[in-house]
């Protein structure tokens, strides 16, 4: 009974760090597909070429995506350097769909998807 | 990753896609630095000219 502090001590830190070890995965994963997508993308450009009008939407939704990024990062630091969870999930459900408009908007032009 | 995921990622990105998975296996089976992490979201900062530049993209003005 006098270790049960001690052990739900751990417990609350070992899923702290589970969360934001979670968190950090997200960024780090979400970056990577993104980072795929454009490249993608920019490949198959290079063989079917497009005018400006044609590639707004996915231009803009890259922008996007980078400033849902910035908020996402930003929230991450404050978790893993105060412990705030509060911004995360917001940001993180933000970055999610700004990753999904991406990969929408390539796809809507590209049809089965990119080479 | 389920069947489902993997063969929705093959299919917008094309064979690259296992690089891709391979990737993201790799990062979700360890622990990242906070460091390891900014250096994935620096890669944000990136611009979409800038992907084009290095695709080597050359792109046709608009029809008037």
């Amino acid at each position: 009974m006098k270790y049960l502090p001690t052990l739900l001590l751990a417990l609350v830190l070992s899923s702290c760090a589970t969360f934001q070890g979670n968190a950090g995965k997200v960024l780090a994963s979400t970056s990577q597909t993104v980072d795929a997508a454009m490249q993608s993308w920019a490949q198959y450009l290079k063989v079917n070429p497009l005018p400006p009008s044609r590639q707004y939407k996915v231009q803009k939704a890259y922008q996007n995506y980078q400033v849902s990024m910035a908020a996402a990062e930003k929230a991450y630091i404050a978790l893993a350097k105060n412990g705030d969870k509060n911004g995360w999930q917001q940001a993180s459900i933000a970055l999610t769909a700004s990753q999904a408009e991406i990969i929408a908007a390539i796809t809507a032009i590209t049809g089965k998807g990119t080479k | 990753m389920t069947g489902a995921q993997i063969f929705q990622l093959i299919s917008i990105f094309g064979p690259k896609a296992l690089d891709l998975i391979e990737s993201l296996v790799a990062t979700w089976s360890k622990e990242l630095t906070l460091d390891e992490v900014l250096a994935f979201t620096g890669k944000a900062r990136k611009t979409y000219q800038e992907y084009l530049d290095e695709a080597g993209v050359v792109t046709p003005p608009d029809p008037t």
